[in-house]
């Protein structure tokens, strides 16, 4: 019965060799049967023979580095079988049956087309130049109106120079420094595309901080807005690093927004810590939420006046519990 | 040096001035000055620390075993912070005196001291009747240049006052606080409190002294050692009267805009309105005020019994609803709560919800602080936003300062109760 000697590297399989009965020296030395091109292995290493019986047997030649059957090492000669794994310094060796029952072939079908390749449309249509132009534009644009929409003046220069020259601005210096960055490490400026990964985080959290003005408005009295405005903020920030890591350097995705993730949590976390240590400094000057919204007074959710009574007993405990302090 | 300059110019005025009066009424005014002036002394506050000197003011003795009568104010320092501050007293001699607070009436703003001295002349306090137009003295020491007389007339009681204060016509300065006012032959009518400038200025009736002298001298007065607790009593006593009826009994309002709101909380408020319509702003400010010049001085900025109205009508005819509530909003968030500091008081803490009155929403915020030493004594703040229409909002601002939480909660609420639509 004639058996196959596999030589496995890190890549892949090297060689088959066909076992049928005649013994097979191997090792580095070209003189060799089976020549193993790893610098572990010696000149001349092992023997492999196949008898008429069927078994296989390896027999150490005095190596430095020996042979091993998984953690164990083998020492003089040893018998193998089909499925066995054997390591002579860093190559494996396989023994095979030619016979083994093996899976069916898989059928080759083309790659589907329709809705999943969409993230990927937008993504490549992202990547174009009008593409990065379009989504500056628009955060442009966004800041632009929110700024109008703030401001109170006849003249309208104001908010143009607020909203607009001074957003502009901001974001040329920040995707100019990524761009000098990208253009050091990979070869490339990127400053488009670096411009249209802030513009994107820029509007979302322009986004965000008006939806959060609304819940505020709605729901005074629910404290728990700070933690979503907190994920959602963490998000827009680990999004924003790992856009320009992208974009500056070689690292495998995966990684990139590791290290976007731990940079995104360490920046949360000091604001955080700040804004708790502020929280317990005194002040003189009140803080509170004093968003006004222009809807139907019916669409106003509401408390009766007898129950705001029950607001100010809670904030008397409050300024109670301070002045013990 | 500012300061110093306008003193001398003043007493070149003064003296430009005295050269054209009679070389009676001057003859008069030093002969006052000589019979009275040792019995008038200066008061000062040390912070024990830098032996800096904190506050200054005037007093003077009234009667045989030393006691000397002054402003809370003079030595309100010493009676919040005691470890901190010691007072003493000067004499007309220069020599210093340690003193003691024998008792206060912050309300009033009258402390007795007692002091080692004894057979001192003095004046003696009664109650007096003294017909407006009368020429009278204050004595005391302007921003420590050495005890100063100052001439002026005696103008009777404040019409709208609810703490009782007479008017008088002439210069008091810093420094001279806690002097007395007095007539030609040496009866005390007042004692030298407040001023305004332009020589308006303002003296304690000399009965609440005499009614203080007599409190500090009956058997089981208050010790010294309570005189914060005291001081705490007496305003809480005070705000609850002076708040009873706020708001309850014969409530006016008057229509600003579209709303209905409230005005003149009590007979001694008085009510400002002012409009603003500048060219540059595509929107218009009406704002009514109503105040009253009756507060207490407690320590540094806080004071109490300070109760404010204030509403503000905005409107627009060329900004979208969007815009408009942008400046809505910012109106809402100024800020115009009294300040403090974290020695007397807690940080603020507050509450906003959307309250409906009627068919009235409102986005209601509450601000409340505590007195650390005074006991249950708050300041608050309620700000209303009227909601509902794209053109045209309401800012309405209730200030309390120096009250009981009751009456923060009764006086929220029935004002909350009075801002409505048309």
């Amino acid at each position: 019965m004639a058996l196959i000697l596999e030589v496995v590297q890190p890549d892949g399989v090297r060689a088959r060799y066909a076992l049928n009965g005649q013994t097979l020296t191997l090792g580095r030395a070209l003189a060799n049967d089976v020549v193993l091109d790893d610098p572990y292995v010696d000149a001349s290493h092992a023997r492999v023979t196949l008898d008429e019986s069927g078994v296989v047997m390896v027999e150490d030649l005095g190596s430095v580095n020996g042979m091993l059957a998984g953690e164990q090492r083998l020492f003089g000669r040893a018998v193998v079988g089909p499925g066995d794994a054997l390591r002579l310094g860093r190559t494996t060796l396989r023994i095979r049956d030619p016979n083994e029952a093996i899976p069916p072939a898989l059928i080759d079908r083309p790659a589907p087309t329709s809705a999943p390749s969409e993230p990927r449309l937008v993504r490549r249509w992202l990547a174009t130049v009008p593409g990065q132009l379009g989504v500056a534009v628009v955060a442009l644009g966004a800041f632009v109106s929110s700024a109008w929409l703030q401001s109170s003046g006849r003249s309208s220069a104001n908010f143009l120079v607020d909203g607009g020259l001074g957003y502009a601005m901001l974001l040329c210096i920040w995707a100019g420094l990524w761009s000098l960055a990208s253009r050091i490490i990979v070869h490339r400026f990127c400053f488009l595309g670096h411009v249209a990964i802030a513009s994107g985080t820029a509007l979302g959290g322009l986004f965000w901080s008006h939806g959060q003005d609304w819940l505020h408005f709605f729901f005074p009295d629910v404290g728990f807005v700070e933690v979503p405005s907190f994920i959602v903020f963490a998000a827009l920030l680990t999004a924003l690093v790992a856009g320009h890591l992208g974009l500056t350097s070689t690292i495998p995705s995966r990684r990139r927004w590791k290290i976007a993730l731990i940079a995104a949590a360490s920046i949360m976390a000091i604001s955080l810590l700040s804004t708790l240590s502020k929280d317990d400094s005194f002040s003189d000057v009140p803080k509170y939420s004093a968003t006004l919204k222009p809807i139907a007074a019916s669409w106003v959710p509401t408390k009766t006046v007898s129950q705001f009574e029950s607001v100010t007993r809670d904030l008397k405990n409050e300024v109670d519990g301070l002045a013990k302090k | 040096m500012r300061h110093i300059r306008i003193l001398s110019s003043c007493a070149l005025a003064s003296m430009i001035t005295a050269s054209t009066l009679s070389g009676q009424e001057s003859g008069r005014t030093s002969e006052v000055f000589r019979h009275f002036a040792d019995r008038v002394v200066k008061i000062q506050v040390v912070e024990t620390g830098s032996a800096a000197k904190a506050t200054l003011g005037s007093g003077f003795f009234v009667d045989g075993a030393g006691r000397v009568v002054t402003n809370y104010h003079v030595v309100s320092k010493l009676i919040n912070s005691p470890d901190r501050y010691r007072a003493e007293m000067i004499d007309v001699s220069g020599a210093s005196h340690p003193v003691k607070i024998l008792g206060v009436n912050v309300v009033d703003d009258l402390a007795v001291l007692s002091t080692d001295v004894s057979d001192h002349s003095h004046f003696t306090l009664a109650r007096d009747s003294v017909a407006q137009g009368t020429r009278v003295y204050s004595l005391g020491h302007p921003e420590d240049l050495g005890l100063s007389i100052v001439e002026g007339t005696y103008n009777g009681y404040l019409p709208h006052a609810r703490q009782p204060r007479l008017h008088f016509t002439g210069s008091l300065n810093h420094g001279m606080s806690g002097g007395p006012t007095l007539t030609e032959d040496g009866r005390v009518v007042g004692i030298n409190v407040a001023t305004e400038g332009e020589e308006l200025s303002f003296l304690v009736p000399v009965e609440r002294a005499v009614e203080l002298l007599r409190q500090v001298l009956s058997p089981g007065k208050t010790s010294a050692a309570t005189t914060l607790t005291q001081v705490g009593e007496q305003l809480r006593e005070y705000q609850d009267a002076y708040l009873h009826d706020m708001f309850t009994a014969n409530v006016k309002t008057i229509a600003l805009g579209p709303f209905r709101v409230l005005t003149e909380p009590a007979p001694f408020f008085r009510c400002w309105a002012d409009a603003s319509r500048r060219k540059d702003l595509p929107y218009e400010v009406i704002t009514h005020r109503c105040s009253t010049d009756d507060y207490v001085f407690i320590a540094g900025d806080q004071s109490s019994g300070v109760v404010t109205v204030e509403h503000q009508l905005i409107s627009t005819k060329t900004l979208n609803s969007l815009r408009f509530f942008s400046v809505y909003t910012s109106f809402f968030k100024s800020d115009n709560t009294p300040g403090g500091e974290e020695e007397h008081v807690t940080s603020w803490r507050c509450a906003t919800r959307n309250v409906r009155n009627a068919d009235t929403p409102m986005r209601s915020v509450l601000c409340l602080r505590r007195y650390r030493k005074l006991g249950e004594l708050y300041d608050a703040v309620l700000k209303v936003a009227v909601l509902g229409r794209g053109n045209v909002g309401l800012v309405s601002t209730l200030t309390m300062s120096g009250v009981t939480f009751d009456n923060v909660q009764r006086l929220s609420q029935r004002y909350l109760e009075h801002v409505t639509w048309r």
